[in-house]
């Protein structure tokens, strides 16, 4: 996790355009406090629609399931492809070489910012309350 | 009567009657009549193939590249594509521009290109009839098509993304060991906390089904039954209620419950313990179902409990295991093997068609093998952390007809490194091919594009891998003992049937009396019912209807 943080860090200074979303781009004009994973606090229907708002943007609008306990274990949410089945019912691609699409969530300060991973950009979620999330066992 | 509910929140339904349009292109898979019944979308409609357009002249055996008609659509998208964040390419275009372009796709890509007979796509007046011929029509050793793997999907429908391990459905995994009439469709595992295995409703391991939604499962002959028997097995969104009669092991009476779909976390991994035999010897045992993003941290955490305790031998139960991540399979096989007998070596080698020998033709990448992975590769851990190993000269695997892909790469790569496999179970599903879906003017193709093949260069299991005491053999012969999928207890018992014979095997190296596996069937007593080896298991969304109509069966 350090790499990562690091490497958002070295992101500071970027300003990502969020698509004129309600959750705005996250820019470094200003001096930024410490990051830490983050998980969400009791998550109601305005943060899940805006969790919803954000990723649709992020992936391209398409469609997204997430349970309604998302990001409130872990900080991380991992997204994967619909995966059908052939009518033997075995996994039409049983052999998958990409990637899961991961977003990464973190308190800076009083924010809560969602981090996509592949890309590095970055939201601030405003109908969000998080907290640190717990050291992992 | 007991009914569940489970409050998951549903952030987009994909739409249902996507899903039973989906199921067109393809031809290989089975026996669908009567099912899925409808085309794939994008294709047919009022055009001709003979329509003119930007197509050229068929010639046999001629073809121009396929980007000469990528895009030219009978119905062009508009908008951003999300795979690329870019307007869509399309362009107005005709059918015969389409199916040209499936002509010489396949041309380019397919694995066994020059095994299609060319045909005139102006002959053809779908894009889904087209591209059903685009396939070889030839047969494995065992008399199965060599190519069982070639569908179509709508890409809006492929394209949208689930959570991780999070998809529709009551958390069981239903086994049908007969779909058609008299049908037998048993529980063949259940998550954890899911709907199914809330304590009123209890559906453990084995139980039976007899009736969804009023129809009777075991003997309903006509296509609304049938239907209705799909939709309660396998409902497509959170929020369906559906009535099952079911009988328990043992028990003589049926019950009735009442299960409410919700949005459910599946647990790729669990049931990890060790076993102390009679000999001595500490043996570990996994139920590994997916190989889903997820598993990763699991199988992290399931190793390292298994190498903190010190085994000497692994029992890995993918008798239910479909594949998934490449990756996923590569650090198994490493956490099994170790590094002395991995490091450098070659998990999985890609293979193209011969046009393609050294680059990938579809990332344009060089192509190297893919070694055995010892550290994470971040699907859903911190990437590049040292993996736990139990470091075995061997392993114990449990497999049936389910296990493909991916599942059995790790058998094919650790006997490619000279490790010790011993199966257990029923024959392998033979895929050790794989793809990468390809959109077009809408449809996403699914049509073979390379083989995998281990450090020993060997791939070739169209067949599966079957139990070397098998009495009518199939795939390639494995050491281990042909048992049938047992029921009767749940997994990880060691008095199931599969991990019982598996311990069996590991302490006097001998094989249950009588070898099942692919012969005919032996019968194991499931409450009042008899039941016979061989089933699939059914485990998700998008899971393709599966109950049949007699008249169907193929």
């Amino acid at each position: 996790m350090t790499g990562r943080l690091a490497a958002v860090s070295q992101r500071v200074g970027l300003c990502v355009f969020a698509f004129g979303l309600q959750a705005m781009p996250a820019c470094a004009a200003r001096p930024e406090s410490a990051r830490t994973p983050a998980v969400l606090v009791s998550p109601g229907a305005a943060t899940r629609a805006e969790l919803e708002r954000v990723i649709r943007r992020a992936i391209g609008d398409v469609a997204v399931t997430f349970a309604d306990d998302a990001l409130t274990a872990s900080s991380t949410l991992s997204l994967e492809h619909a995966r059908p089945r052939d009518p033997a019912g075995r996994l039409l691609n049983g052999r998958e070489l990409t990637r899961p699409e991961r977003f990464e969530l973190f308190k800076q300060g009083s924010r809560c910012v969602l981090v996509q991973s592949r890309t590095g950009r970055e939201w601030t979620l405003h109908h969000t309350q998080c907290v640190a999330a717990p050291a992992p066992p | 009567m007991t009914v569940f509910h489970s409050a998951r929140f549903f952030l987009a339904a994909i739409p249902a009657t996507a899903l039973l349009c989906s199921c067109g292109g393809g031809g290989g898979g089975g026996a669908t009549a009567g099912l899925s019944g409808t085309g794939t979308p994008g294709s047919g409609g009022p055009s001709s193939a003979g329509g003119g357009g930007g197509g050229t002249a068929w010639v046999q055996g001629q073809f121009s590249p396929e980007s000469t008609f990528a895009a030219q659509c009978v119905a062009p998208r508009t908008g951003t594509d999300p795979a690329t964040s870019k307007p869509y390419p399309d362009v107005q275009g005709t059918l015969l521009d389409e199916l040209n372009w499936l002509r010489s796709w396949t041309n380019d890509l397919y694995l066994w290109y020059s095994e299609v007979q060319d045909q005139n796509p102006a002959n053809f007046t779908t894009d889904a009839a087209y591209f059903a011929v685009l396939k070889t029509t030839a047969t494995t050793a065992s008399g199965s098509p060599k190519d069982k793997f070639h569908f179509t999907y709508p890409t809006a429908t492929w394209e949208a993304l689930s959570q991780t391990g999070v998809q529709a459905g009551y958390g069981v995994d239903f086994v049908v060991l007969a779909a058609t009439p008299p049908r037998n469709v048993l529980v063949g595992y259940t998550e954890p906390l899911a709907p199914s295995t809330n304590l009123a409703a209890n559906l453990a391991r084995g139980v039976k089904v007899l009736s969804v939604d009023g129809v009777d499962l075991v003997n309903a002959t006509d296509q609304a039954s049938v239907n209705t028997l799909n939709a309660g097995l396998t409902p497509q969104s959170v929020g369906e209620s559906h009535v099952f009669s079911v009988l328990d092991v043992g028990a003589i009476t049926p019950r009735t419950v009442t299960l409410i779909s919700a949005d459910v976390t599946v647990t790729p991994v669990q049931n990890v313990h060790t076993i102390t035999t009679p000999g001595g010897s500490l043996v570990g045992y996994m139920l590994f179902n997916d190989h889903l993003a997820t598993a990763e941290g699991e199988l992290v955490k399931a190793f390292t409990q298994l190498q903190t305790a010190g085994i000497t031998d692994l029992v890995l139960d993918i008798r239910y295991n479909g594949g998934g991540y490449l990756d996923i399979a590569s650090e198994v096989a490493y956490m099994i093997a170790g590094p002395s007998r991995t490091s450098g070596q070659t998990f999985e080698l890609t293979k193209f068609n011969s046009k393609h020998p050294t680059v990938d033709p579809v990332t344009g990448a060089t192509i190297t093998p893919l070694g055995f992975h010892a550290t994470t590769q971040g699907l859903s851990t911190t990437s590049g952390q040292p993996l736990p190993t139990v470091n075995l000269a061997r392993v114990f695997v449990l497999t049936g007809p389910s296990t493909c892909s991916a599942s059995e790469s790790i058998i094919n790569s650790l006997r490619g490194v000279n490790v010790q496999v011993i199966q257990v179970g029923s024959t392998t599903c033979g895929k050790p091919y794989g793809f990468y879906p390809t959109d077009n003017c809408g449809v996403t193709y699914f049509s073979i594009q390379f083989q995998g093949v281990n450090a020993m260069g060997f791939g070739d299991y169209p067949d599966g891998f079957t139990p070397s005491n098998t009495v009518t053999a199939q795939g390639v012969s494995v050491p281990g003992c042909s048992v049938a999928d047992d029921f009767t207890h749940a997994l990880g018992d060691s008095a199931e049937g599969l991990l019982a014979s598996a311990l069996g095997y590991q302490a006097n190296g001998v094989c249950p009396a009588a070898p099942s596996g692919s012969a005919p069937p032996p019968m194991l007593a499931v409450g009042a019912h008899e039941v016979s080896l061989g089933g699939q298991a059914i485990k998700s969304l998008w899971q393709q209807n599966r109950i049949q109509r007699r008249s169907t069966a193929q």
